[in-house]
């Protein structure tokens, strides 16, 4: 994704690099920009937060000669009283650009949107919309701004860049026709900020049908002996005879013997009604 | 000076602090020692220093130098320290008191108006204390040393109803000038800044995490995570950065603060835990 972009493949207008304390984005920004000057005979790029000196240390001398800064940073406020304004310098130059050719780089737009962000969505729309923008490639740090900012950008660029750990770069590229393509790659960076390889990450694909879940292991399995019975041993044992247990043939019917005793009450008896529990409180 | 703690940042007679951006943070732990420790390294090896105050006195740094061996009032009379009371000139914007004739204050006059801030509302509010500190620094350069500035720390600014933005500009006008971080510079930039990690303080996050994008050494003060100790009194994270922001080296030690002296071990090495 990284290569289409730079090569133009893959038609994006704006693209922004985001990055954090954890995982700066600079090394790779200096990449977008060195492969850029391989293609481009001129990039424009505007500083913001660091020194020209600074930035182009370690860029090739070949690449150093293609980039035309625009310093955003040395007098930001105009407090030295130099009244060099390099966003509005930057966009007369990029109209006055022929049609398609310039790309643009900005180093970073934190600075820019701590000041306005309203001035930051019309400098971005201004570039954007000029015939002699090829594409504007930002970098910004997300822990710097309120998600709502970050939010806008993302809904204003066309390609989303995530800079992850051990230079693994999350790209989310939205093409002209809706689709959103979301690709991981890792990048190896030569030392002059070329780019040495960048291998996608793959996810591993699950097997058709979802996921399956794994069935608890039968302890009844693998057994030395059988736990139930067939219908011959089922016959077999419903005719075994328990050595204690008699046969109803071998009941003999108990015949009565000797007198009955009757009991017929008389008169006499004491026979008491009430209840002679009654008084207990159970 | 702290020699346990130069031996962990690295820093010895050779090795060269120059064209550094020093970040020194404290997390629920008060990280003033740390300042104390490069005001009287720098003095030691007789760079220039321009201190601007906001956190403590003179006489605060003054007695606690006088202990790490540095005598920051005769540093003063000789013009190798030019202390701004930020402290002081802030309250006396508010209030003004006799002692305006009698400032401790190096540059009475012009503070007049870099402090302004405090009372006006103006559209570039730290422009004046820039212009001040770059005087007072373009004085220092005159003695052709190389030059380092300490500010501690940055958040009675915000305290004082400045923007998190106005502060960014302030430190970034501060970085040009000095040019850190920067590799052919001699010059030096030390902020101090809190970062409490229990309290959310949105405009103080954003001009840390400035500081920590900026800087290409941080230095972190923490207070320890099980509470409080009588013998390890925190822990201080070090992290050295290249160029680019990517971390070079990290360094983790846990501190213990005595009378003349900062202690340092391995974590979990203390004589008290073993």
């Amino acid at each position: 994704m990284l290569e289409k972009i730079l090569s133009g493949a893959e038609d994006t207008k704006f693209c922004i690099i985001e990055d954090s304390t954890e995982q700066p984005s600079r090394s790779i920004f200096k990449l977008y920009v060195s492969e850029l000057t391989k293609k481009n005979d001129e990039v424009k790029l505007l500083l913001t937060e660091d020194l020209e000196e600074n930035f182009l240390s370690g860029l090739a001398e070949a690449a150093q000669g293609r980039i035309t800064i625009y310093d955003g940073y040395t007098d930001s406020c105009n407090w030295d009283g130099t009244n060099c304004n390099a966003a509005e310098r930057l966009i007369n130059d990029v109209k006055a650009s022929p049609v398609g050719k310039v790309p643009i780089m900005i180093c970073s737009l934190s600075p820019l949107l701590m000041r306005s962000s309203a001035n930051v969505y019309r400098l971005l729309h201004l570039l954007t919309s000029c015939k002699g923008c090829q594409v504007v490639i930002a970098n910004v740090h997300i822990d710097m701004h309120d998600d709502s900012v970050i939010v806008q950008l993302e809904y204003l660029a066309s390609t989303i860049v995530r800079v992850k750990q051990n230079m693994e770069c999350s790209t989310q590229h939205k093409k002209p026709t809706g689709k959103v393509i979301k690709k991981t790659e890792v990048l190896t960076i030569a030392d002059d900020y070329s780019l040495d390889s960048c291998k996608e990450l793959v996810a591993l694909k699950m097997p058709p049908g979802g996921t399956t879940v794994a069935e608890p292991p039968n302890p009844a399995a693998n057994l030395s002996f059988s736990l139930t019975l067939r219908e011959t041993e089922k016959e077999a044992r419903s005719q075994l005879v328990l050595l204690y247990t008699h046969k109803r043939s071998d009941i003999v019917p108990v015949v009565p013997s000797g007198g009955q005793i009757f009991y017929q009450p008389d008169e006499a008896d004491d026979f008491d009604e009430d209840d002679p529990d009654d008084d207990l409180d159970i | 000076m702290f020699a346990e703690l130069n031996s962990v940042l690295d820093i010895h007679q050779n090795c060269s602090l120059d064209g550094k951006f020093i970040l020194v943070t404290d997390n629920q732990v008060d990280g003033n020692f740390i300042v104390s420790h490069f005001l009287s390294l720098y003095l030691k090896r007789n760079n220039s220093v321009c201190f601007l105050a906001f956190s403590q006195s003179f006489n605060h740094y003054n007695n606690i130098g006088l202990k790490l061996g540095i005598n920051c009032t005769r540093s003063r009379e000789q013009k190798q320290l030019v202390f701004i009371d930020g402290l002081k000139a802030c309250l006396e914007s508010f209030v003004p008191t006799r002692s305006d004739r009698t400032s401790s204050t190096d540059c009475r006059n012009k503070s007049d108006c870099a402090f302004n801030f405090v009372s006006e509302v103006t559209s570039s509010p730290l422009r004046n204390l820039f212009i001040l500190v770059k005087e007072q620094l373009g004085i220092l350069a005159s003695r052709n040393c190389p030059t380092v500035l300490i500010i501690d720390d940055v958040e009675p600014l915000l305290d004082l109803g400045l923007s998190a933005a106005d502060v960014v500009d302030f430190l970034n006008y501060i970085s040009v000038y000095l040019k850190v971080p920067c590799q052919t510079s001699t010059n030096c930039l030390l902020v101090r800044t809190h970062h409490d990690t229990d309290i959310d303080d949105e405009r103080c996050n954003i001009v840390w995490t400035h500081c920590v994008h900026k800087s290409n050494l941080s230095i972190c003060a923490s207070g320890l995570a099980s509470g409080f100790s009588k013998d390890v009194h925190g822990q201080i994270d070090i992290k050295w950065k290249d160029i680019d922001g990517e971390i070079e080296k990290e360094e983790s030690r846990q501190f213990k603060v005595e009378e003349n002296s900062l202690r340092l071990f391995a974590i979990g090495t203390s004589a008290a835990v073993l």
